[in-house]
């Protein structure tokens, strides 16, 4: 309810409720940078950089409840197009580094999701991280409920693809 | 049916949920977002030396309106004045103003860049403009800012503090809202003839430069002086109330503080004009409400205007008065040791965090349906001024928290940083007879 109204005063233009929503969404956005961006150093300028997009466009979101959906669609859009700029320096070595620090199963599955288009990650994202319901997914991307989930269906399809053909090029 | 990818996905979900977070980088990270957003908008408030920041309005406060049966029918009187209820209601002296037909109806439009500018109505007094307009484009209009406002009256440029609100629009190609401007000091017009000068800056960068003349046909009301020059004390505080003058748009109160006093006087909270029946005016709530910040010797309270009643009696009033033993009415912190090196012993605002160049602090609510802004600007050790940005308050049932953001580059340890408001008073009460 609180978080409602916190949203609302900041679409009108409430500074301090502004803040009070960031704050309050700050730790998901964060680890939704790191999931995207991989290290601390990026993530940290993604929540200044999504800070200040959210600042600029926060009078246009028309629903408060889909205002954390919101931000953090920011912050995955904010984080695919560094990607896209950096993608060439993607090399071996980043993987490395990050397969050091984990365990297998997950590194697969960073990998596969980065296999798919940035539309799928995002819906991948957004239901498997942020646990966000399908219902509310089509309302935010105004389409329907159906196809939400045939994308969905899509995208696991995909995924599972990715790790297929991984697995047995492994086992070859 | 993809239990081993949902299986997966969620495994990667609870890594994620694991990573570590860099609290203080964040929350920088945070503060400077907003800063560079609010560095690109600045421009939207110029005001000189305005002494504390509008009231809040809250939901409690908008529950308690009460119109009164005369001041509905003048507003019903005066074609379109319902689009503007809700700026002038907050404010006796306003609606004074709309039920002695002082408010006076000018409709006068310009066309620039396919946006209309009209001014529907203007009140204008010695001490300031209330230009109420309405601004129409066949696109949306929620995203612009105004830039270089004036107010001129026979080409010369009224000089003083200007206002105005970001209402919620109801239409997003409408805007309605007025500019308030308050003038310096009372101002002699030489002539009718007034143009009001402003710049509107789209969201494509794009500038639109509107100048509308226009010709006031009523007479300007003059103010009644009250010369009092009456010494008051307060808690072994002196004060001189200098003179109270009284204009249809506001009530301005002057007064001296004297030099040798051991406290600096902060805020009055109730300040007030009182007549025979006990009926109150009291501080601008939503708008200027004086000039000369606590580093004056001499400041102007601004109060509702009682200018159209004809009381037998008048009285001046106050009793609440924020004030700090004058050594001590600041802090003084070190940002680099993150260290709070001196503050008041009255110890009745915590300061519970400090980071590069921010401070977080707590205490208990200080005026019910009103935020005071703790401080105006500090200074570093060269002595230069440190500005302050930011400063954001928000609460819970118990607390008030507020943080405030130093402009970082001028930091130059340790930072003094004067308190505007305190929730610490004088004892005692003051009443003065006006008439």
């Amino acid at each position: 309810m609180e978080e409602i109204e916190t949203a609302c005063s900041a679409i009108k233009g409430d500074e301090q409720a502004f803040l009070q929503l960031i704050k309050m969404h700050k730790e998901a956005l964060y680890r939704t940078a790191f999931a995207f961006l991989k290290n601390e150093h990026d993530a940290v300028e993604a929540m200044q950089e999504v800070t200040f997009r959210a600042y600029q466009k926060i009078h246009t979101v028309k629903d408060p409840k889909y205002m954390k959906t919101w931000l953090i669609r920011i912050m995955m859009n904010y984080c695919q197009d560094q990607l896209k700029k950096r993608k060439r320096f993607i090399s071996n070595e980043v993987l490395q580094e990050i397969g050091f620090h984990s365990n297998d199963t997950t590194l697969e599955i960073e990998e596969a999701i980065a296999s798919l288009t940035n539309s799928e990650q995002k819906l991948i994202f957004l239901k498997y991280f942020q646990e966000t319901k399908i219902k509310d997914i089509a309302e935010l991307e105004k389409i329907p409920e159906g196809t939400v989930k045939s994308r969905l269906h899509k995208a696991l399809k995909s995924l599972r693809n990715f790790l297929t053909e991984k697995g047995d090029a492994d086992h070859v | 049916m993809f239990e081993k990818e949902e299986k997966m996905l969620n495994e990667s979900k609870k890594k994620l949920e694991q990573t570590e977070i860099p609290d203080h980088q964040i929350n920088d990270a945070i503060q400077q977002g907003i800063l560079k957003a609010k560095d690109k908008k600045r421009k939207r408030k110029k005001t000189l030396w305005t002494l504390t920041v509008a009231a809040l309005l809250i939901l409690t406060f908008i529950t308690s309106i009460r119109v009164s049966p005369a001041f509905a029918n003048a507003v019903a009187s005066i074609p379109g004045m319902e689009r503007f209820v809700h700026l002038i209601q907050f404010d006796k002296g306003l609606e004074a103003i709309i039920e002695n037909e002082y408010y006076e109806p000018i409709g006068v439009s310009q066309i620039k860049d396919n946006m209309t500018f009209t001014i529907d109505g203007v009140i204008i007094d010695e001490t300031g403009a209330e230009i109420f307009y309405t601004l129409e484009a066949p696109h949306s209009i929620k995203n612009i800012d105004y830039n270089k406002i004036d107010l001129l009256n026979d080409n010369r440029s009224l000089i003083g503090s200007i206002g105005y609100n970001s209402p919620r629009q109801e239409h997003p190609n409408r805007k309605v809202d007025k500019f308030s401007f308050v003038f310096v000091k009372p101002e002699q017009f030489t002539s009718n003839e007034f143009e009001i000068t402003f710049q509107i800056e789209r969201d494509n960068d794009k500038i639109t430069t509107f100048n509308v003349p226009f010709t006031l046909k009523n007479d300007l009301k003059n103010g009644k002086v009250y010369t009092l020059n009456q010494e008051v004390e307060m808690d072994g505080q002196k004060m001189l109330v200098k003179d109270i003058m009284v204009y249809p748009l506001r009530v301005a109160v002057n007064i001296e503080f004297e030099e040798q006093n051991d406290m600096e006087i902060l805020q009055f909270e109730d300040m007030r004009i009182e007549d025979e029946n006990g009926e109150v005016w009291s501080s601008i709530q939503n708008g200027t409400s004086g000039f000369g910040g606590v580093e004056n010797k001499e400041r102007t309270y601004f109060l509702q205007s009682n200018y159209f009643k004809e009381p037998k009696e008048l009285y001046f009033k106050f009793d609440k008065v924020q004030s700090l033993p004058k050594e001590e009415s600041y802090l003084l912190v070190d940002f680099g040791k993150k260290q709070v090196l001196k503050q008041p012993s009255e110890g009745k605002i915590e300061i519970t965090n400090i980071h590069s160049n921010s401070l977080e602090m707590k205490y208990r609510p200080i005026r019910e349906n009103h935020s005071y802004s703790l401080f105006s600007q500090g200074k570093n050790a060269n002595g230069g001024v440190v500005e302050i940005p930011t400063q954001s308050t928000w609460n819970d049932e118990e607390y008030q928290y507020s943080e405030i953001t130093l402009d970082a580059a001028d930091i130059i340890n340790p930072v003094k940083i004067d308190f505007v408001a305190y929730p610490n008073y004088l004892d005692g009460s003051v009443s003065i007879q006006i008439k």
